[in-house]
């Protein structure tokens, strides 16, 4: 290849990749937001400090968007996307991202999309920020922060949206107030852009305007303008086949007052032929220096020459240079004259980029979710009445009130405790207006945006805990922030206690810090905020903003959902469960081509998928809390402020995590056991609660109640009870939980958790009477074995003596196959075999037919006949045998009361 | 400065999200621990005598020593497998490795190394394919650092006696006695330990074949092994009753679905099977997992052919308006099909009845499902498959796919009467994934609705197929799979690959394994018959005991 031949193209810029630093916060400005495009990939790879995410875009697209899309997971939950509600359209395209030392500013002509930020068609210039360096500029910071503060006294950005944006700029206090006159970003918010650039030019004689555009006014006013106002010998369109929206008439007649006019069809070079380009600019040439006008603002009079309320709200790149500085723009596009310039050319007719003026979209603005209060506003013009539905279901206020300032109805509505939640769980929510019209609302919620810029880590990730249906990453990250917020063991008070010293945490193997909890501050431990959440469990109004209280909701929530309490918002946009998993090859070579990755070596050669990892942090995360309830010295120290609350998470989670498959089943119904005999007693030792003082009692009962422990206990046993009856597994420990469970005095079932129970079981298929028959069927299980073992103790012989076996007997005349039990070396009495037999019919009622079968003797109860005999066969003697008064046990009767109840 | 494209462009797979449903959620019920790529049953026996021969050794407990100790082994296995004396067409039994062991055996060397490269997963066969299976059929213990296991074990009772089993069979060879560690073995020594593990070899009453009969019938959980033992008899049930035929894929499909297949040829019916009344459930099942590829099928379809017009109409170029595909499916060619008089503008009700009709349907997801009639998914399938169809026809003959797979799940008292469990591969899926169950919910809302079928087809093509593909596509970022996307009412596409193919559906595994287990010729075959054993588990499904 000859050398001196090849063309160089200019470097082009990876924005979705230029975005790590030291940022607490991220505006982006934009016309068309594609928000699925920024929750699943876009936010992911800002630096996890940018937690205050904030999108500021045109309210009709946004209303557009929102409008065609399944619900979105996490708006204005762990970010906001506002409505900018200006006479035109909102159109700059910029991502500004922010810290206290540091800045990053792209300004240019994508929208967020991922054609905007990550397809070939943009031009964005890129502005940094440093405060350790002296020579650098904050002026183009402080062209957006004045064109943002201009759009917020304006009034036209919601008010939790101002907030956050204040607390942006109050994390950078560095960036000033303006631009200045000579800033490199300009916005049209008091002057119009052509106004600045033909400043700027001044006096000196253009020799040429290069301008490309997607989208032109169809009078070609803009074009016009330009013209008359820079007089330019040359001018030279470029314009793309098929793509560009202009009137070819109108362009004519305003380019015809240019000496020299050329126009060129532009295309991307390859690979990228056949891409919209989409920016947009304006290159000013003169003797001294070329200036460049590159940004959001197409080649439309509402775009370039009007500003403030006349115009779009625009933004763009306003350079200088030496001649030629910035001709690295057109090289790196193909290029090619239309000789016959605009008269064949093949003009798009029918898309808007949205620069037509539209109506404004109207409707409830300044939504805002302060559980249990939704407040928002609405035009005065309508009467003073709003409707809340979520999903299907109307939601009344318990309280409303309405005050009218300045045009606009503001309202306020205080809901139920039940009613709260569901608002609280739901995507979105339905506002009915006095007309009638209804509009989809996703209120601010404010508790959760300002968790998230405390916290400074993934705050949004605790909303999630309930459903757990995140991408696997996700789902590791939450173990993390579970893991910071809880006090799950010692480890997790060693942690609070020495905030700025490394922990072994990230060693999962490692039993954590040799820790003496004598030796801890208390007083200041329990001064922090993760401990003082604790107390506060109790208290709704005073739990609901903490991280506890989001984690404890967002667990209720879910198993409401399950239990058909409440109802999810439907399909929400995401991609849980790993729908962008690529699917293993099902052919061998191919999966042998792939193999060989980190992930195997760390498998031992094992195909290891994410998920193993996942599954294996969050059983040993689950592990970590099962083994220290063990930990007397730990339950002892923390109390039951931090246990009791404790315990309804990991209630909670566990069942979850076995609805979701996420951690083996096996290791659930351990952990489970070991969970409930702790808090319910077994055989040996009352339970934890029994252990509490009257008022500990009476609050730690509050928490579980308003929780709905009791019936996410009821479901969780009868999954688990599945579990271990299709996998075979040992059931007495389980059972044995259950009985006590079902034993305790503290624990008074419902109705209604029965009923919530029923729905929430995987296997029950909604059917009390199917939850009944099992928890009746795994309280009443005898293990194999374990008849034989209570015979041999109650005749007072070994095991070894008895044996089961299948025999052919005579009942009512006719031969019939039963189970019997022969006992050897024994000699049987009527006395002894009669409480043997009562035992037997205690342990499994069902059985009709009891026999026992010893050398000396035979006793029978034939409970179909109603019949019973003791035969000595040394005496050929017979005697009539009856069995012994059944004691209905505890747990048995507890069962019983519990289903004439339901 | 110019933007880059960020995410490069990839080929991708599975661009609605649809297949996982069926290889990860519906097929592992169905046969647990038998998938795509564990075909063979003496691989059990084989990795679990490495595994056992490896923790007899004073050597190193990692997963790097196991993985060395291991690749050793089989690449020798390997070889000795491709050196069978009855390798050749007939030999149904290709080892892992065999696309660089065949060429290397054709080199007739006098001599094999045991560290030949034979595949490139560093864990062998064992690390790549089997080790979770043989974990979930009780044969190994997997490597938990939490259980204080360093690294993989056979298990005590059902992975030793099978590594037992395996070393008898090899214990008269001279690769045992004198090479079985050496680095270099002669071929001859390879090609004796051929006639003695050989994967073939296994059904010749080989010492580890009994063994192993235990593991596929009991091994895991009971409740996994109660359906691998159903799904086997099922195998035996159609191997008996397809005695004659030569089996393929494409008829196990057909026999599970409607219980008959033929040779596309000639259009003769091949084979039959009437599954007897034990099998009801599991057949039901096998037959809700085809319904389903068919109905993936269905979406899959309109994707490629929305793919196929927009770059047809050149939307790689100039993206394309969505009124205009609205328009085509506004035309849906409903009469290009055989049998179908409803029109687009007709309400969706007549589309399903006349689904139902034109099918035969009985409402039942037992019993026949009537192959021969006018129209059935097969049928269509066929007509897509083999190009008959223009753009237009193509459109309407998936259209009405989708809705004849929803059609035969409409009796809503179906769930009821089937139960919970049965019912379980038409609920999978979700809205994520588009289960069937979300679809069905859905058509019956458009059908109380009235709407019409260009309106419910319009539906589906903007919801489970653009929206879906978009989604999925952008779960699949930064590799960019988009075919096309969406934005401010235009649609742009991008020229890529647009092929997709239904799932493997284990016919060929689960065949292997009755076949080498010894039970019954390979169904590919036609003469299949089954063994006195295979005839015992056909009928009472399993082995008599104690």
């Amino acid at each position: 290849m000859n050398k001196a031949a090849r063309t160089v193209r200019p470097t082009r810029i990876r924005l979705p990749e230029e975005l790590s630093g030291d940022f607490t916060g991220v505006v982006i400005g934009t016309f068309g937001a594609a928000l699925d495009f920024a929750e699943m990939q876009f936010f992911r790879q800002l630096p996890k400090s940018a937690v205050n995410r904030i999108v500021l875009a045109d309210q009709h697209q946004l209303a557009l968007f929102l409008g065609s899309q399944p619900p979105l997971r996490r708006l204005n939950r762990s970010y906001v996307a506002a409505p900018v509600r200006s006479p035109h359209a909102h159109h700059p395209k910029y991502v500004m991202l922010v810290g206290p030392k540091e800045g990053r500013l792209f300004v240019g002509s994508g929208n967020l999309s991922i054609g905007g930020y990550a397809g070939p068609g943009e031009c964005f210039t890129a502005h940094e920020w440093r405060a350790d360096d002296a020579d650098g500029n904050p002026s183009p910071f402080g062209a957006v922060r004045e064109l943002i503060e201009a759009t917020v006294t304006a009034g036209w950005v919601d008010a939790v949206a101002q907030e956050r944006l204040r607390d942006i700029f109050k994390a950078a206090p560095w960036v000033p107030a303006s631009g200045g006159a000579d800033s490199p970003v300009v916005h049209n918010q008091a002057r119009s852009l052509l106004d600045q650039l033909v400043d700027r030019v001044g006096d000196a004689k253009v020799l040429e305007v290069v301008a490309a555009a997607p989208f032109h006014d169809t009078r070609a006013d803009a074009v016009k303008q330009m013209v008359q106002r820079l007089e330019p010998s040359r001018f030279r369109l470029l314009v793309q086949e098929g793509m560009t929206r202009l009137d070819v008439g109108a362009l004519g007649s305003a380019l015809s007052t240019v000496h020299h006019v050329e126009i060129l069809e532009a295309s991307a070079p390859q690979p990228y032929s056949a891409v919209l380009l989409h920016a947009k600019f304006v290159l000013v040439r003169t003797e001294t220096a070329d200036l460049l006008l590159q940004g959001s603002a197409n080649l439309s009079r509402v775009a370039l020459c009007e500003y403030g309320q006349n115009g779009n709200i625009e933004i763009g790149n306003l350079l200088r240079g030496a001649p030629g500085e910035f001709d690295g723009l057109l090289e790196s596009l193909d290029l090619e004259s239309r000789s016959e310039g605009l008269s064949t050319f093949k003009a798009d007719d029918g898309w808007s980029d949205g620069d037509d003026d539209a109506p404004p979209a109207g409707g409830p603005t300044n939504v805002t979710w302060a559980p249990p209060t939704l407040s928002g506003e609405l035009s005065s013009s309508l009467a003073q009445r709003i409707e809340v539905r979520v999903g299907e279901r109307a939601v009344v206020a318990a309280r409303t009130t309405w005050e009218t300032v300045q045009g606009r109805h503001h309202f306020s509505l205080e809901f139920s405790e039940t009613d709260a939640a569901r608002v609280d769980f739901a995507r979105h929510i339905e506002l009915i207006d006095a007309n009638d019209d209804s509009w989809t609302v996703y209120p601010y919620h404010l508790h959760s945006l300002l968790r998230l810029t405390a916290s400074g880590g993934r705050a949004d990730l605790l909303q999630e805990a309930g459903d757990l249906d995140l991408r696997d990453k996700e789902l590791e990250e939450l173990v993390a922030e579970l893991d910071r917020v809880l006090v799950v063991d010692g480890r997790s008070l060693w942690r609070l206690a020495h905030p700025d010293r490394p922990s072994s945490e990230g060693d999962p193997h490692s039993d954590g810090p040799n820790l003496s909890y004598d030796d801890l501050d208390w007083s200041r431990l329990g001064s922090l905020p993760q401990l003082r959440q604790y107390g506060s469990a109790a208290h709704r109004a005073l739990l609901a903003p903490t991280e506890l209280g989001l984690i404890l909701q967002s667990l209720t929530n879910r198993f409401r959902v399950d239990a058909g309490v409440m109802t999810s918002s439907g399909d929400v946009i995401d991609d849980s469960g790993d729908l962008g998993a690529e699917p293993e090859s099902e052919n061998e070579d191919e999966l042998d081509d792939t193999s060989g990755s980190d992930d195997e070596e760390e498998a031992g050669g094992r195909r290891m998928a994410p998920r193993q990892r996942v599954r294996r942090l969050w059983r040993n995360f689950v592990n970590r809390f099962i083994r220290c309830l063990a930990d007397d010295e730990f339950i002892r120290s923390v109390g039951s402020p931090v246990i009791i609350p404790s315990y309804v998470v990991f209630n909670h989670l566990c069942r979850r995590l076995r609805v979701i498959d996420l951690v083996d089943g096996d290791f659930l119904t351990e952990a489970q056991t070991k969970l409930w005999t702790f808090m319910w007693g077994d055989g040996s030792k009352s339970g934890y609660l029994a252990s509490l003082g009257p008022e500990e009692l009476a609050v730690a009962r509050k928490i579980l109640s308003d929780h709905d422990d009791l019936p996410v206990t009821l479901a969780a046993v009868d999954d688990a009870w599945w579990h271990v009856w299709d996998n075979d597994l040992q059931v007495s420990d389980l059972r044995s939980a259950w009985r006590h469970f079902l034993e305790s005095s503290l624990w008074e079932p419902t109705p209604e958790a029965l009923q919530s129970a029923a729905k929430a079981a995987v296997r029950c298929d909604e059917s009390v009477d199917q939850l009944f028959d099992d928890l009746y069927s795994l309280a009443a299980h005898v293990e194999e074995g374990e008849l034989v073992l209570s015979l041999a103790a109650c005749l007072g012989t070994s095991t070894v003596h008895i044996r089961e076996v299948r025999d052919t007997v005579m009942r009512a005349g006719s031969r019939s196959d039963c189970t019997l039990f022969r006992v050897d070396g024994l000699e049987l009495t009527p006395d002894l075999a009669g409480r043997a037999l009562t035992l037997w019919h205690q342990m499994a009622p069902e059985a009709d037919y009891l026999r026992l079968q010893a050398e000396n003797a035979t006793a029978v109860i034939d409970l179909a006949a109603d019949d019973g005999f003791f035969f000595d066969r040394v005496t050929g003697s017979e005697a009539s045998l009856a069995l012994g008064e059944r004691v209905v046990p505890t747990w048995e009767r507890r069962l019983e009361g519990l289903l004439e109840a339901a | 400065m110019w933007t880059e494209q960020v995410y490069p462009p990839r080929g991708g797979q599975d661009h609605l999200g649809l297949g996982s449903v069926v290889t990860d959620r519906i097929l592992p019920s169905l046969s647990p621990g038998i998938n795509v790529l564990t075909p063979h049953p003496r691989y059990w026996s084989f990795y679990a005598f490495v595994v056992d021969e490896f923790w007899r050794r004073d050597l190193p407990r990692t997963n790097a020593s196991l993985r060395r100790f291991l690749r050793h082994k089989e690449s020798i296995f390997s070889i000795a497998g491709h050196l069978c004396e009855r390798a050749g067409d007939e030999h149904h039994a290709t080892p892992i490795g065999s696309r660089r062991v065949g060429p290397h055996v054709q080199e007739g060397l006098s001599k094999y190394s045991a560290n030949f490269d034979y595949m490139k997963s560093n864990g062998g066969g064992y690390g790549l394919y089997y080790a979770t299976v043989m974990q979930a059929t009780g044969v190994v213990r997997l490597a938990d650092r939490e259980l204080g296991l360093p690294v993989d074990t056979v298990t005590p009772e059902a992975g030793l006696a099978v590594a037992e089993a395996f070393r008898a069979s090899i214990e008269t060879t001279r690769y045992w006695r004198r090479f079985f560690d050496k680095d270099e073995v002669p071929a001859d020594v390879v090609e004796e330990l051929a006639q003695h593990c050989c994967l073939c070899r296994l059904s010749e009453n080989a010492p580890d074949r009994q063994p192993l009969v235990d593991v596929f019938l009991h091994g895991g959980h009971a409740s996994q092994s109660a359906a691998r033992r159903l799904s086997l008899q099922m195998m035996l049930e159609l191997s008996q009753q397809t005695s004659g035929a030569a089996l393929r894929q494409d008829d196990f499909r057909r026999l599970v679905m409607y219980q008959s297949a033929y040779d596309p040829d000639t259009d003769e019916e091949t084979a039959t099977f009437v599954p007897p009344v034990h099998l009801t459930s599991v057949v039901r099942r096998w037959r809700l997992s085809q319904l389903r590829e068919m109905f993936n099928w269905s979406l899959n379809g309109m994707w490629q052919w929305l793919c196929d017009w927009g770059l047809d109409k050149e939307g790689d170029s100039i993206p394309i308006p969505l009124a205009e595909v609205r328009a085509v499916v506004d035309r849906l060619a409903l009469g290009q099909l055989p049998g179908v008089s409803t029109r687009a503008g007709a309400p969706i009700a007549e589309l399903i009845a006349e689904c139902q009709a034109l099918a035969s349907m009985t409402g039942s997801l037992d019993g026949r499902w009537e192959l021969w009639t006018e129209l059935t998914e097969d049928h269509l399938l066929g007509l897509l498959q083999d190009d008959q169809l223009d753009m237009k026809g193509r459109l309407a003959a998936l259209a009405v796919m989708y809705v004849m797979c929803l059609s035969r799940l409409a009796d809503p008292g179906l769930p009821g009467e089937v139960g919970v469990e049965d019912w379980r591969p038409v609920v999978e899926g979700g809205a994520s994934r588009i289960g069937m169950q979300h679809a069905l919910d859905q058509l019956r809302r458009d059908e109380q609705l009235g709407r019409t079928v260009s309106e419910v087809v319009w539906r589906v093509l903007n919801d489970q197929v653009m929206a879906q593909h978009e989604r999925v596509a952008l779960a699949k970022l930064p590799d960019d799979t988009f075919r096309f996307r969406r934005d401010a009412g235009r649609v742009r596409f991008f020229e890529r690959p647009v092929e997709f193919q239904r799932n493997d559906s284990r016919f060929n595994s689960l065949s292997t394994v009755c076949a080498e287990l010894g039970w019954s010729g390979f169904l590919g075959d036609p003469s299949h018959s089954l063994t006195p054993e295979g005839e015992h588990i056909r009928l009472h499904g399993d082995l008599d005991h104690g």
